[in-house]
């Protein structure tokens, strides 16, 4: 009853169920499947956009650390093993942390990963790579010091090689070792080419002291015994080498007498001057020298100075003794007081002391003149006025005030004389103004009639007939006075202001006239002359 | 992981499996309805089996008062021709009471089957029924997973948008 009927409903009823079950399964696989197709464009294009990004942002970023490394490379110390971690783990990893963080998709930041682990890996290698290089020129470096430092000390003390030698297997090797960023490869490398090369330099830095200190030495036991070290064209250049040796030193031997001969003589002369400074005085009443007896034993010890100058111990007693006996008074010889005068500026063979007491000793200068002369060369003793200037205003000056016409014979005495005492006069003027600090720009300026050297001259110049009558009348021309022997040939032509000087006040550089009391005065040493030219007594 | 292909495989796979689960209840419900109408199927046998036993009960009292009518009516009628129960009268009437009692055994026997038969289709039905329910069951257990694999693969989907 019914039964069957039932049992088909149940068997129906359930396949319907089934179906519907079926259908909705289906329909959630097809929205599954719709869903990875549009999850997978939408995938496609965000990666793409993020790594076509990322490309650039990572070429930024690798050009940006490399910069950054090299900077800190070039700062680095090398021996210092935190550098390139500290590099890789402060600059680089977050610059790498912020990269990754541009990439949303789950390929893109697989390509960042990928990217930024190879990058890391390269700069970890390159890192290190580079540390260990700066390490091997640190090393190199430290090397060449100690190998200079060797070779200086096997140079100056040849027997110290061996030693050296042995310094140079243990100190390289000991920093080589002990450097923590030396990679073995390129310790290899620096321990094995440094070790021979220093070596090498060593050893001939040693030859070379061994050549100094002795030219003969045995080249040939040299050579047996460093043979490794030394080349042959080497050995060629060390017997060439001790042959100069050999001639530089005869000549250094040379140079070393005339050295001390030079020396000696100049040791002389500084005591001939302090035994001149030492024992004579000028009687400022009489401008006569007062000599102390210790003068004459003091000259005698000049004499037994080594390598004493010819002749310098006797010029000294020549002079003390022509100044015991001296008679009357001296007029100057103009051409000795002109070649003085000329040689005060020379660079080689200047006027000394001595060149002034010989020409006093010999009567041709008088004492005024050799008191005025002997101030000047202690002035330029003291500061020396040898400059192609002066030598050219000298020269000028010369020209200024001395009449020499080639083809016409002829003496300008009077501008010799001239010459000399304007030298007398100027050059102490100059020479205080200098130490003052006051000397103006243009005073050695000729052209300029207002200049100090202008103004100076002015006193000695002629006119153009003056000069030619005194040039040829001291060679007898027509219509010209002889020139006297002793005397200037111009007396009466220098005048200061409108008052002719008078004859026995030529020698005086610097004289200044009183018309009040018809007094002359010299303003070097302040003697008082009357109108005469005779001294003046207080 | 990011944003990507996993993001949708892991939401397709979820909506998958959401759909699965929903699948999966109506087929429990599915067994669950074959389950109900395979008891009613069995009940009715049980019913019918039931009716086939009172059925034959009745038939069997049927056949007894058929038998005691055709036995009696012979006895009336050997009596009523003044046949004393004896000799072929008895035959006669002993071969009417074996026909009887043949017929009555026959319908035993067939009441018998047929109750066999409604048994028999019952605990069918009854098993069958228990065999929905545990396919049933097992839907609903499949459901449930589809709805924590969708779930989790949801949650997936949306992890990697954060991570």
């Amino acid at each position: 009853m019914g039964v069957d009927a039932r049992a088909a409903v149940a068997r129906r009823g359930g396949a319907f169920y089934n179906q519907a079950a079926e259908a909705i399964t289906s329909t959630g696989q097809r929205i599954a499947s719709t869903v990875r197709d549009v999850g997978q464009v939408a995938d496609d294009y965000m990666t793409h956009r993020d790594i076509s990004k990322g490309s650039a942002e990572g070429t930024t970023i690798v050009a940006n650390a490399n910069t950054q490394w090299n900077e800190t490379a070039k700062k680095a110390d090398p021996n210092d093993p935190s550098t390139a971690q500290k590099f890789l783990t402060e600059t680089l990893e977050p610059a790498l942390d912020k990269f990754k963080e541009g990439f949303t998709t789950e390929r893109s930041q697989q390509w960042a990963e990928q990217f930024t682990s190879q990058y890391r890996k390269h700069m970890f290698e390159k890192t290190a790579s580079d540390m260990s290089s700066l390490a091997g020129i640190a090393v190199q470096q430290n090397v060449h010091k100690t190998v200079n430092q060797l070779a200086s000390a096997a140079a100056s003390d040849p027997s110290s090689l061996d030693f050296a030698l042995k310094t140079i297997d243990h100190a390289i090797g000991g920093m080589v070792s002990s450097s923590p960023n030396l990679d073995a490869e390129t310790g290899a490398r620096v321990n094995s080419q440094l070790t021979q090369q220093a070596k090498e330099a060593v050893v001939k830095a040693a030859v070379s002291g061994m050549i100094t200190k002795n030219p003969n030495i045995d080249l040939d036991a040299i050579q047996k015994k460093y043979g490794e070290f030394i080349k042959g064209d080497e050995m060629k250049t060390f017997q060439k080498a001790a042959q100069t040796q050999a001639k530089v030193d005869a000549l250094q031997q040379k140079q070393l007498e005339t050295y001390t001969r030079q020396t000696n003589e100049r040791a002389a002369e500084k005591r001939s001057n302090d035994i001149v400074t030492k024992n004579v005085a000028i009687d400022p009443q009489t401008s006569r020298p007062i000599i102390k007896p210790e003068f004459f034993s003091d000259a005698l010890d000049v004499a037994k100075m080594p390598d004493a100058p010819q002749g310098l111990a006797r010029t000294l007693i020549d002079w003390g003794e022509k100044q015991l006996v001296k008679e009357g008074k001296i007029i100057d010889d103009p051409i000795a007081k002109r070649d003085l005068t000329d040689r005060l500026f020379d660079p080689d063979h200047p006027t000394t002391r001595i060149d002034l007491m010989k020409a006093q000793t010999a009567g041709k200068i008088s004492d005024h003149t050799f008191q005025s002369m002997e101030r000047l060369v202690t002035e330029l003793e003291t500061a020396p006025l040898k400059g192609p200037v002066w030598q050219a205003t000298t020269a000028a000056v010369k020209d200024a005030l001395i009449v020499n016409v080639p083809g016409i014979p002829g003496k300008d005495s009077v501008g010799t004389t001239n010459y000399s005492t304007f030298m007398q006069t100027f050059v102490p003027q100059y020479l205080a103004k200098e130490r003052a600090g006051t000397l103006p720009p243009n005073a050695l300026d000729l052209k300029d009639p207002t200049s100090m050297i202008s103004q100076s001259l002015q006193p000695f110049k002629r006119t153009q007939a003056q000069r030619m009558q005194d040039y040829v009348g001291a060679a007898g021309g027509l219509g010209a006075k002889p020139e006297p022997a002793v005397q200037p040939a111009n007396q009466q032509t220098r005048m200061v202001g409108d008052v002719p000087v008078p004859i026995a006040l030529n020698g005086v550089a610097a004289l200044q006239f009183n018309k009040a009391k018809g007094l002359w005065r010299d303003q070097t040493s302040g003697t008082i002359y009357d109108a005469k030219g005779n001294e003046v007594k207080p | 992981m990011a944003f990507g292909s996993s993001t949708f495989t892991d939401a397709a796979g979820a909506v998958s499996d959401l759909f699965a689960a929903e699948g999966h209840r109506y087929k429990a419900k599915g067994d669950l309805f074959e389950a109900e109408n395979y008891d009613r199927a069995s009940a009715l046998a049980t019913q019918n089996e039931q009716f086939t036993e009172q059925s034959t009960a009745i038939k069997q009292q049927q056949l007894d008062r058929q038998n005691y009518k055709v036995l009696g009516g012979q006895q009336a009628d050997i009596a009523g021709a003044g046949f004393a129960a004896s000799g072929s009268a008895l035959d006669l009437m002993a071969e009417s009471a074996q026909q009887g009692a043949l017929q009555k055994a026959v319908g035993a026997e067939q009441g018998l089957i047929t109750e066999a038969g409604y048994k028999e289709q019952a605990e069918s039905y009854t098993t069958m029924s228990k065999a929905a329910h545990m396919a049933a069951d097992a839907e609903n257990f499949a459901a449930l997973g589809a709805d924590i694999t969708g779930g989790i693969k949801g949650a997936a989907a949306i992890a990697t948008l954060f991570i």
